[in-house]
């Protein structure tokens, strides 16, 4: 069973439809990309799938079950939805403790978990007083009380400086690698793409993709560099291959270097430089979006 | 339940605004004794007597349910300033009972604060008559004025969090107690001055328990504290039905 299960979740507000008969399951274990431009009704879909926005319809469970009917939900999801969802005068480890009780864990998983996300020391200090930095460690924290098996992180990279978005990345990846299903959103799609293992890509309330990173970059381009790129697109075209030529460069999709050198050998034609191009993550994104887009028009 | 007050009841140890409006309460009902019985028989106002005591302990009842009020909505509606409401809601998806863990942990606390002035009051005042010649006579009076104090900031405290979760906006709320305090329902009193209704109106009832009322005509304690409680049962009801159905985004 899949760990998490969307069924045509669709909120709409008035006209606006937020999130668009979202069907989508996640397979426990892995660390998701939820990916989508501002407005694509990520976070609404995360807040649909934890219980605290009702669906206009469709249903949203983990492991069959919805959030709110989770017998101990803190033990099973771990979520961080925004950073600022703290009361400044408290004390970092008063937050932790609060909802400890609030959960029904042991108070001591408090000074655990700041340990685990490395605040321990600024335990006693008041929350109006820490960095963004600190605040989405402190988010964490929360998460992790329950030590839950899914983590829920909403943009958790917002507002990192370059040393946390790093820290942010290797923590997640040491969650996954402890056996944790990680759901994670983010606009940003180059940071994303060094953490996930498989990508969902939205757009406007609607699932463009859901795919593996594997299946979403495989199969680089070839790309070749020569005075005579015209007569090599033409006969590479010839062959079925989909191809482009721009100036002096030919880009061959769906192909293999081994197959490009070939026929470059055939015809004997000069070439200066031939090299791989992976397609990231952000091109997939982009054509993908633009794709989507396109079909709506 | 119980799990759910006494975090609520965590939550209020570990913000300073509430630590400092229970600590408030005493030093309060203390220093209102002290002013009220220091002006005693200076400029018109009648000298210290058989009714003193009585009226040392219901005196500080005003501001005891004012500041009860208040942590109510602030305990309440500051999850939503605050943002907290999402980290709330998600420890305990079962809404209804975190509102009720509200309720119940703000009328315990209400009902510290007032038991804690009644308390400072008395042990101003009881010495202080004593030392004046006065005799201090504990009967049923001075019992039902205390349980009425207690009783009070209790209900006001559960009022506060019905409140809270009615407007969700914590300034917009205290905005709203504080004009029906101190304006609304004084100016609906001196409009419909001979209709029997406004001794059944909130403050009116809210004044009755603690004998602050208009003796010949209010409510008795018992039945303005069964009237102030209705009024707080309604609302929180209401809170607790729309607390259920809204969206936390």
């Amino acid at each position: 069973m899949a760990a998490i299960e969307l069924r045509n979740l669709t909120k709409r507000y008035g006209s606006v439809t937020a999130v668009d008969a979202v069907t989508l399951e996640l397979t426990a274990g892995t660390v998701t990309g939820l990916l989508g431009p501002n407005g694509a009704g990520k976070t609404t879909t995360l807040r649909m799938l934890l219980g605290l926005v009702t669906p206009t319809s469709g249903t949203a469970t983990f492991d069959g079950r919805c959030y709110v009917d989770l017998d101990k939900p803190a033990r099973t999801v771990g979520a961080v939805l925004e950073a600022s969802s703290f009361h400044p005068g408290r004390r970092a480890i008063d937050h932790l403790r609060i909802l400890a009780s609030a959960a029904g864990l042991p108070a001591q998983r408090a000074n655990a978990a700041l340990e685990q996300v490395g605040m321990a020391e600024h335990a006693r200090r008041r929350i109006g007083g820490f960095s963004l930095g600190m605040r989405q460690r402190l988010g964490l924290a929360a998460a992790l009380l329950g030590e839950p098996d899914v983590l829920i992180l909403d943009e958790p990279s917002n507002g990192l400086d370059p040393e946390g978005v790093h820290w942010l990345r290797t923590f997640i990846r040491g969650q996954a690698d402890t056996g944790r299903t990680v759901v994670v959103s983010s606009h940003l799609l180059a940071e994303v793409s060094q953490t996930v293992d498989h990508v969902v890509i939205m757009d406007r309330g609607r699932l463009v993709t859901s795919a593996s990173l594997a299946e979403l970059t495989t199969q680089p381009d070839v790309v070749v560099r020569s005075p005579e790129a015209e007569r090599l697109r033409s006969e590479l075209s010839h062959l079925g291959i989909d191809v482009t030529a721009a100036d002096d460069v030919v880009t061959a999709s769906g192909t293999t270097p081994e197959q490009v050198g070939r026929v470059i050998g055939r015809l004997g034609l000069v070439v200066y430089e031939m090299r791989l191009e992976q397609a990231d993550l952000e091109d997939v994104f982009f054509s993908l979006t633009a794709a989507s887009e396109g079909a709506m028009t | 339940m119980t799990r759910l007050i006494r975090t609520e009841l965590l939550k209020q140890r570990a913000t300073r605004s509430f630590v400092a409006g229970v600590v408030a309460a005493p030093v309060l009902g203390a220093f209102i004794t002290v002013a009220v019985y220091g002006a005693a028989g200076k400029n018109g106002n009648a000298p210290l007597g058989a009714d003193s005591f009585v009226q040392a302990l219901g005196a500080p009842a005003s501001v005891i349910t004012l500041i009860a009020v208040v942590l109510g909505v602030l305990g309440m509606a500051g999850e939503y300033r605050h943002q907290t409401v999402t980290t709330t809601f998600l420890a305990t998806p079962r809404r209804r009972d975190v509102v009720v863990g509200k309720l119940m942990a703000h009328a315990l606390t209400g009902a510290l604060m007032g038991l804690l002035s009644v308390a400072a009051a008395a042990a101003v005042a009881g010495p202080w008559l004593q030392r004046e010649g006065v005799a201090v006579v504990v009967d049923s009076e001075v019992a039902s004025i205390a349980a009425g104090a207690v009783l009070s900031a209790s209900l006001y405290g559960a009022l506060g969090v019905a409140l809270g979760a009615l407007l969700r906006n914590q300034t917009a709320a205290i905005g709203v107690v504080i004009a029906w305090l101190l304006a609304v329902e004084g100016i609906v009193t001196d409009v419909f001055q001979r209709s029997a209704f406004v001794h059944w109106m909130p403050a009116a009832a809210g004044r009755a328990m603690v004998g602050a009322a208009d003796r010949a005509h209010g409510l008795s304690a018992p039945v303005a504290a069964a009237v102030f409680a209705a009024y707080v049962l309604a609302f929180a009801l209401v809170a607790t039905r729309l607390t259920l159905h809204r969206d936390v985004s």
